[in-house]
């Protein structure tokens, strides 16, 4: 949620997720909550389609264990071969050990990075964090954020559902008043 | 049929924003025991540095170990510490997976104690190198000399495991932490710490998106560091079952090892956080139950490996190796380590058997006392492990004893204060309880 928004508070967690639910029904989709917690019923009603972390975890792993095995065949057979009492060269049972750690880790470095890209983060500066009182998100407060450049937004529903739960302390992003 | 100890996993009705308070207090003001305690572990790091100078300057040689006996405390050692971080990455991984909620007041302790043990457990191989400045050897670089690392032995794997086990534990421990730090940089008392954990919790909003992603992230590094945990003190235990030595060449090493490790590691979380619980009077937070837990997991560690014990001694009768049985049933127990090795079983596995009694395993003070003495039996262990068979070999004219010197219990003890030091530092700096899985914990409680 880049563009202006419209935040309230609300007063705990299954009110939230009342709320969230209500602008659901108005055919609202750029939703947001912000949570001190992770609240699991928020998910489905929120996120909108199924993690990509693991497509990207997997590709870590494969392109680690395929390089770290190719690495390990090409010193061994190809760039210096060293002749152990007559033991194979390419020794996969040697080999597996070392593409299974690179495989963890590349896999662990490919699953950081993605889950900073998806969530966006580093973001320094955020429009949300003008807003006084939202850092307590952090904290024990609990917001809704509803886009305002949502196809479906219409000011008049939306504020209807957040009187409708007592969601009080209704702001848009821009700073003004409401 | 799962039976659920006794108990609450948070006992009080506190708000979310007392409980912020109560577990950034840490991070706001200081416990005078704490930094007593951070002091006096300074000076020993102090030692430990020391120590570590004259080695890089004078060589190895100032270390006990001489042939036949070429390994002794710096691998020890090092297996020791890497099987301390081992608990940790079970306790925020393996027990991630499995659901178990006991768990969450307790894996930043673990994770941090995880990654300053791996620190530990680093040193002392660079060192027993004897030129640690050449230490990128170990790694496929492409060097003008066109050497590379021989890849079918296993001291390479080390180098890539112990490296990996850092890396993705660090990684682990700081995505859980984004949450929590964006708690300290809403709640910090001043702008310019409020600036720093601002920078450090990447501009974490608490958006329910972050939220989902996080545990997805989460569940995924769990699911790769369980898998890790086990292979690399299955690995360390490679650079000894591989070798053709009575004592070492054996295949229960890899799981005598991995149980070996987590018992070690348990013992450590204990004797941290019994100690800390107390100082920040989270008995509400890390409650009976939370004890009873680490009680019974080291319990059931310990029978574990007084089962491995045993095996290890009828595998022997079994095959009947007559040099097998000569170390097996001869210089082991009654050698001169003799008395090593029956204090370590009696440190491992007869003295945890206290804890079948609940009792016993809620009272801080006996489960610090097991805690500690298993810590010290399972360095007994590696000890036995690594300095017993090296001493007593095929050729009974090449046997000698192994003593350690000066040097060698300045750095072991350096490492451990060195450790407690970098410990203490790091929970007065971040937050050392994960904040948002407790208030996620009291949620689901509230629920149900």
């Amino acid at each position: 949620v880049t563009a202006a928004a419209l935040v309230a508070e609300v007063a705990d967690a299954g009110t939230l997720v009342r709320v969230v639910r209500g602008l659901r029904d108005l055919g609202l989709t750029r939703l947001d909550a912000l949570t001190p917690h992770r609240v699991t019923a928020l998910d489905a009603l929120i996120v909108p389609r199924r993690s990509p972390l693991p497509g990207w975890t997997l590709s870590g792993a494969i392109g680690g264990a395929g390089g770290a095995w190719l690495l390990l065949w090409w010193i061994n057979v190809i760039d210096r071969p060293v002749d152990v009492g007559g033991r194979p060269l390419h020794a996969a049972p040697m080999f597996t050990v070392v593409a299974f750690e690179v495989a963890v880790l590349s896999a662990a470095i490919a699953t950081t990075i993605a889950w900073m890209v998806v969530c966006g983060l580093p973001t320094l500066w955020h429009p949300l964090f003008e807003l006084d009182g939202v850092e307590r998100a952090a904290v024990d407060a609990f917001f809704v954020v509803v886009d305002t450049s949502d196809p479906a937004f219409d000011d008049e529903a939306v504020r209807r559902v957040l009187d409708a739960h007592g969601a009080f302390d209704v702001r848009s992003t821009d700073g003004e008043a409401a | 049929v799962v039976v659920e100890p006794e108990g609450s996993l948070l006992l009080g009705h506190p708000s979310d924003a007392e409980l912020t308070r109560q577990l950034l207090e840490p991070l706001w003001t200081g416990h005078p025991h704490l930094r007593a305690m951070t002091w006096i572990s300074g000076i020993g790091t102090v030692i430990f540095l020391a120590a570590i100078t004259y080695t890089l300057i004078a060589g190895i040689g100032l270390w006990g170990n001489q042939i036949p006996v070429a390994w002794a405390l710096g691998i020890v050692n090092m297996v020791w510490w890497i099987g301390i971080g081992h608990a940790g990455t079970f306790i925020s991984a393996f027990l991630l997976l499995l659901d178990q909620e006991w768990r969450s007041a307790i894996n930043r302790l673990a994770e941090t104690m995880t990654l300053f043990a791996i620190l530990m457990a680093g040193t002392f191989p660079i060192l027993h190198m004897g030129r640690a400045w050449f230490i990128y050897w170990l790694w496929p670089y492409p060097a003008t000399m066109d050497v590379w690392p021989q890849f079918r032995s296993s001291l390479t794997f080390d180098a890539v495991a112990i490296p990996t086990y850092l890396l993705v534990s660090l990684l682990f421990w700081y995505l859980g932490m984004v949450p929590d730090l964006a708690s300290a940089r809403a709640t910090a008392p001043t702008l310019r710490r409020r600036r720093i954990y601002g920078v450090l919790a990447l501009g974490w909003r608490g958006s329910t998106r972050h939220w989902y992603h996080l545990r997805v992230a989460q569940g995924l590094m769990a699911a790769l560091a369980t898998p890790l945990v086990v292979s690399v003190h299955t690995i360390i235990s490679y650079d000894f079952s591989i070798a053709p030595l009575v004592g070492w060449h054996s295949t229960l090493l890899p799981p005598e090892f991995v149980i070996g490790a987590l018992h070690s590691g348990f013992a450590m979380v204990v004797l941290l956080v019994v100690p800390l619980r107390g100082a920040w009077r989270l008995g509400d937070v890390i409650t009976g139950r939370h004890l009873d837990a680490l009680g019974s997991m080291l319990l059931m560690l310990g029978s574990l490996l007084g089962y491995c014990y045993v095996l290890e001694l009828v595998d022997v009768v079994f095959r009947g190796d007559s040099i097998e049985e000569q170390y097996f049933l001869h210089l082991r127990p009654f050698g001169p380590y003799g008395a090593i090795w029956w204090t370590m079983v009696g440190l491992n596995v007869v003295l945890p058997q206290l804890l079948w009694w609940q009792a016993a395993r809620r009272s801080p003070v006996v489960l610090t006392t097991v805690a500690v003495a298993v810590l010290a039996g399972m360095w007994l262990e590696r000890l036995d492990i690594v300095v017993a068979p090296l001493m007593t070999d095929y050729l009974p004219s090449s046997w000698r004893t192994y003593t350690p010197t000066l040097v060698d219990a300045a750095l072991f003890w350096g490492s451990l204060s060195t450790f407690f030091f970098l410990f203490l530092v790091c929970i007065r700096l971040l937050p050392p309880i994960p904040i948002h899985e407790v208030k996620a914990l009291r949620h689901t409680e509230e629920a149900s």
